[in-house]
């Protein structure tokens, strides 16, 4: 678990922690000690706390012109007893649609778990971006079978390439084409 | 108890605890196998694996079924091969505060980014679990005053105290987990208390149940399994049965006039249990979870196989789920409220209980009941409810008990259980 960290690649083109507009706007990040765990697994100090115990996240690049994020999730998604979702839709999400972003690129393949509450944040934020949309990419099998069953797949859409997309292989500006495509296509087939 | 059982009772307690083997390895730093191996051996096995020629023997098998599962999961149906290999000894370790491993530094773990290694890691989270880092302090009072009684199993105290950091105990490998399992480690301090039917009488009341104590401590642990709705409770206790257990005294707080019986109660003698409790969830509708469960104690303090029926019903965050009805302060008010109902029969076939039948070790008791006596199968029915705000929650539960002993009567008491979450 230590050895996951965030994408890097991306570092020349945005850091989080150096965009005023972030909410991670001015974070420092320890090089020497693990100050995160996911319960009794520490992970990586590159990735941004958000107020949940188990939830990690490191926003990876925004584009407030297009109006897209993408942003890399890790450990464990627990809306039934930590409530996640609130977590990120308060601390993070307002944030950003607050600066203009509408649309969402979730990269989900280092969350282990996702366990779901109720639905009341996902519709909040799926009514918030108007014309935008949430795509997660890489989500396990699993833990999409439990977005599926807790019926939030309605507000983000998962499946056919998604699930098992190249995404470090694009710039984020490609990505985002990318997706945008593939949405567009889902939505007006 | 005459020796030859004795020895059989022991016999069966050492059986059970060495059959006992940590399944998780949780948490801390787990096991691991590789060390024991030799440097020729571990040369061979890398070199085999170099090869694409290991055939998933023990210490790969489950780094290959999530390999296996990782490639399903991701639809190409690629072979497994040696290319996505890493020393399972390399990733399960979680390294100290100085560890220089891995870099702190953004983008120095080159080799850490390829899908494959990372499913290999999540094999790591799934297969040794997670300890849960809720802090709770709990109450356990039983008395029988409640259903107007003051006899048998007449009164109860239990605290028990649930930290992360108890995990890191030695006792806890004594302790298995299910696979993949969210755990609750507590340590736990208890006195239980047993009297005959008149407490009044200045002589023995042969035929009746003796006077009786222990006082333990106790080291538990509860693995949780949401997903395959499964929940492994095991125990450890140490302490003493006895005058050393301060029944006498403790009665002496509740009775104005000390029972003179306890004179005669049960000697003193040691107390070492290990205890297990298998539960599997048969039906799980919107707002009711039905389960089997089974288990049983090894030890000087009882020796008995259980197995029954659970019901729980009511708005609850899942009996798989949490541990206990208390929610975090992060949700809205209403939606923090919990409440439920639950029963469970449960039938006990006894081997040997101390408090009847006096110390195994210890044959000074003055009085005990003999092992012909006891009556082999005792049935438990619990109706409780439950209520959780926030941080706290309680629960009440009904308890009745058939005669554990021949000329014996059934026996009812009421237990309040106090939970507060610490963190």
């Amino acid at each position: 678990m230590h050895d996951i960290e965030p994408f890097y690649s991306w570092r020349d083109l945005y850091i989080a922690s150096e965009d005023n507009k972030s909410p991670f706007f001015g974070r420092q990040y320890s090089e020497f000690e693990f100050t995160h765990a996911v319960y009794n697994y520490l992970i990586h100090p590159q990735w941004d706390e958000i107020g949940s115990a188990t939830l990690y996240i490191k926003v990876l690049f925004v584009n407030y012109e297009t109006g897209f994020a993408v942003i890399e999730l890790m450990g464990e998604w627990n809306d039934t007893l930590y409530n996640d979702i609130m977590y990120l839709k308060r601390e993070i999400v307002d944030a950003m649609i607050g600066q203009g972003v509408n649309k969402f690129i979730l990269i989900g393949e280092n969350i282990f778990n996702f366990h779901p509450l109720e639905d009341d944040y996902y519709q909040e934020w799926f009514d918030d971006i108007e014309d935008g949309w949430i795509v997660g990419l890489n989500f396990r099998d699993h833990v999409i079978q439990e977005f599926k069953h807790a019926r939030l797949d309605y507000y983000i859409s998962f499946g056919g390439k998604f699930d098992n997309f190249n995404w470090r292989g694009f710039n984020p500006n490609q990505l985002f084409v990318a997706i945008e495509q593939q949405m567009m296509r889902r939505l007006m087939p | 108890m005459n020796p030859g059982k004795r020895y059989m009772a022991l016999f069966f307690f050492l059986l059970i605890m060495t059959g006992c083997h940590d399944i998780s390895s949780d948490p801390g730093i787990p096991a691991n196998p590789y060390q024991q191996k030799s440097e020729g051996q571990k040369k061979k096995e890398k070199a085999a694996v170099k090869d694409g020629e290991y055939q998933t023997p023990s210490r790969f098998e489950d780094l290959s079924r999530s390999f296996l599962y990782a490639n399903q999961s991701s639809k190409n149906n690629e072979t497994v091969t040696a290319e996505y290999y890493v020393p399972i000894e390399e990733l399960t370790g979680i390294p100290s505060l100085a560890s220089r491993e891995v870099s702190m530094y953004p983008g120095y773990n080159v080799g850490f980014l390829s899908p494959g290694l990372i499913n290999v890691m999540e094999a790591d989270f799934f297969r040794n679990g997670r300890t849960s880092n809720e802090v709770f302090l709990t109450l356990n009072i039983d008395n029988d005053l409640f259903n107007y009684e003051d006899w048998y199993y007449t009164a109860g105290v239990r605290l028990e105290f649930y930290h992360p950091a108890i995990s890191a105990s030695p006792l806890a490998h004594l302790l298995p987990s299910l696979k993949g399992s969210l755990n609750y480690y507590s340590i736990s301090l208890f006195q239980n208390l047993y009297t005959p039917t008149h407490l009044a009488r200045t002589n023995i009341l042969y035929g009746d149940r003796p006077f009786a104590s222990y006082l333990c401590l106790g080291h538990n642990k509860y693995s949780l399994d949401p997903k395959r709705r499964m929940r492994l409770d095991t125990w450890f206790d140490l302490g003493v049965i006895g005058p050393n257990a301060m029944g006498k005294s403790a009665q002496d707080i509740f009775h104005g006039e000390t029972p003179i019986g306890w004179q005669y109660q049960v000697a003193n003698d040691i107390v070492a249990n290990y205890g297990i409790h298998f539960e599997k969830g048969i039906y799980q509708g919107k707002n009711i979870d039905m389960a089997l469960f089974t288990g049983g104690q090894a030890g000087t303090l009882y020796d008995n196989l259980v197995g029954g029926f659970f019901m729980q019903a009511g708005k609850s965050t899942g009996r798989y789920m949490a541990l206990f009805q208390t929610t975090p302060a992060q949700m809205p008010f209403k939606k923090r409220i919990r409440y439920f109902f639950n029963l469970e029969l449960e039938n006990k076939f006894v081997l040997y209980d101390a408090t009847l039948q006096g110390g195994m070790f210890n044959h000074n008791s003055v009085y005990f009941i003999t092992e012909e006596d006891i009556m082999r199968y005792v049935f438990t029915g619990r109706a409780g409810a439950g209520i959780g705000l926030g941080f706290y929650s309680l629960e009440v539960e009904q308890v009745f008990l058939t005669p554990e002993f021949d000329g014996g009567n059934h026996h009812f008491w009421f237990r309040i259980k106090i939970i507060a979450r610490l963190n």
